[in-house]
């Protein structure tokens, strides 16, 4: 059999389908999130939503609600923290993350019986979403979609400077927390095929990459998708060989992180942001 | 029209928490006037301008601004052109000079509207007045800090507002391009007759273009023409040093010593 015959398998292409629209969504915001300095406030969402999937399974509700919910309340909060910024702000998260992520392995304990599914959703697995969390994935990629076609400028300028937006009559606030909702719906979303501890990874990382390569604001966004379906197909790819060829079980997000670690090496590289030449 | 109040404070105290910034502020301003402030750090200037642009609450007193009772909101605020102080912007930031000018188009308009070409055309003007249409493609954090603050100046420009309010536009940048943006702020002023608020440390290079200048300590200090207000006295009260008066080509300079 060569290398690529596994990809006929419908649950292999169900799978590679989920991994592209998991790796768009989260580039695209991970552009916004990297330049509004947000990078630590995903990880802080992220580790509630797992928390929240852990809930849900022992009130016996549908774990995925459970995390979006208790995720969007989380980016809420963190939001409405920052925009206070009596505490300063990197303490008042780091304190956050650490309760969100105590509560989530807590939580973890109280169920030994799932303990097996529940590492899924922190690691990332190859096995199929529910059908309700592929309907959640496909409309969050249509609602991050049409967002950021509609909000473009608004966001490009709250990014590059909230407190001017605001001061120039837009609705910087409501913006703000409508993009701290985008992320915590895309980090719900993402979670089973990435998993909670690195789906801020592929958040950040191809997002990275790309603002090392250009200064023009709508190539980074198209070069940071690139970059993220780069990693996640060919991370759940590669998962898929491993498991089906050589019978090896890794965790999907391990293997796109990586993936995409070695992609934003090669920008860094190649970055002339770091004295080397023009830029696209 | 020409006496026309676009600014009126009466009584405004504003506090940040407990911390009362200014109080007891009482201040109309007419349609077109050329004011400048001055006061040492933390005597509220930048709180001020927060004021008129709606930023910031007063916790007691009155404000009507273009005719309207209290505090500016959402896109009236674009009828404002402000260059915040000392923004800082990550070098690295994905943005050109053209983006930061277009910028002040932005709020001109409701969601889901891009700017056009008739705002390229506006903005690429500004920037051809500010001396920087060279630069247009330029990468916005590689540019000096001088040639910063002239894109901001071109922002304002092309948002076409009816009020100017700078704060320390001309601070950490050279006398050159200190010269070329006072001059570029004053020819708009004279021309467009847009109300212009100036908040400046640089009183020598300002005060013969003033209408009034308001001397900021908490409160008001002393407020008028500069000729009236200021003296060796006014400044040495003002900001606690000795200050000595010269005259030169037919306006004071002050000098600390
Ligand atoms: N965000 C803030 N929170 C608390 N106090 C503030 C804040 N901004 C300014 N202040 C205080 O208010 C006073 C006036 O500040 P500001 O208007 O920035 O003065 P200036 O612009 O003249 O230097 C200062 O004492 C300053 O410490
Ligand atoms: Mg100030």
């Amino acid at each position: 059999m060569e290398i690529g015959g596994f990809l006929n398998l419908v649950f292999v292409q169900k799978s590679l389908l989920v991994s592209v629209l998991v790796g768009l969504i989260c580039s695209l915001l991970g552009v916004f999130v990297i330049l509004r300095g947000l990078s630590f406030m995903s990880v802080g969402i992220a580790n509630a939503a797992f928390a929240g999937v852990a809930l849900g399974f022992i009130l016996g509700l549908n774990p995925i609600a459970c995390g979006l919910i208790i995720s969007l309340c989380t980016a809420l909060l963190i939001g409405h923290i920052s925009q206070r910024a009596e505490l300063k702000l990197d303490a008042s998260i780091g304190i956050f993350f650490a309760f969100t992520m105590a509560i989530g392995f807590f939580l973890m304990g109280l169920l030994p019986g799932q303990a097996e599914e529940l590492r899924h959703y922190l690691f990332g697995t190859l096995i199929l979403p529910s059908p309700f969390e592929i309907k959640l994935l496909i409309s969050t990629t249509i609602i991050v979609i049409i967002a950021i076609l509609l909000f473009f400028k608004e966001f490009y300028f709250i990014t590059y400077n909230q407190d001017l937006a605001e001061a120039s009559g837009l609705p910087a606030t409501f913006l703000f927390y409508f993009l701290l909702c985008l992320v915590a719906v895309s980090i719900v979303s993402s979670l089973k095929a990435v998993g909670e501890l690195l789906v801020t990874a592929m958040i950040i990382i191809p997002a990275a990459s790309a603002c090392q390569l250009t200064y023009n604001i709508r190539k980074a966004l198209w070069l940071s998708a690139i970059f993220g379906i780069t990693s996640s197909f060919l991370g759940i790819w590669l998962s898929f060989y491993l498991n089906i060829k050589k019978g090896l079980t890794v965790p999907t997000g391990a293997v796109m992180v990586i993936i995409a670690t070695l992609i934003f090496f090669l920008a860094v590289s190649l970055s002339p942001k770091r004295g080397k030449g023009g830029y696209l | 029209m020409d006496n026309q109040k676009i600014i009126e404070l009466s009584n405004i105290t504003v506090k940040y928490g407990e911390k009362v910034a200014i109080s007891n502020i009482n201040l109309d301003i007419e349609q077109g006037e050329f004011i400048g402030v001055i006061g040492p750090n933390g005597s509220g200037k930048t709180t001020l301008l927060k004021l008129i642009l709606g930023l910031l609450k007063p916790a007691s007193g009155r404000i009507k601004i273009f005719g309207k009772q209290g505090r500016l909101i959402g896109r009236l605020r674009s009828k404002i052109g402000y260059i915040p102080q000392n923004p800082e912007i990550d070098r690295y930031f994905p943005i050109k000079v053209i983006d930061v000018a277009m910028m002040g188009r932005y709020a001109k308009y409701g969601f889901f509207r891009n700017p056009g070409k008739e705002d390229k055309k506006i903005v690429i003007e500004s920037l051809e007045k500010v001396g920087m249409k060279d630069y247009i493609f330029t990468p916005f954090g590689q540019l000096s800090s001088g040639q910063q603050q002239r894109v901001s100046v071109a922002r304002v420009l092309a948002q076409q507002p009816e009020m100017f309010l700078l704060d320390e536009p001309t601070a950490n940048i050279d006398m050159g391009t200190q010269d070329v943006i006072i001059n570029l702020i004053t020819e708009i002023h004279k021309t467009q007759n847009i109300t212009t608020f100036y908040v400046a440390h640089e009183i020598n290079l300002l005060t013969q273009y003033l209408d009034r200048i308001i001397c900021l300590n908490q409160s008001i200090f002393k407020v008028g023409p500069p000729k009236e207000v200021l003296n060796e006295e006014v400044l040495r009260d003002l900001y606690k040093v000795n200050v000595t008066m010269f005259p030169h080509k037919g306006h004071y300079f002050f000098l600390v010593g």
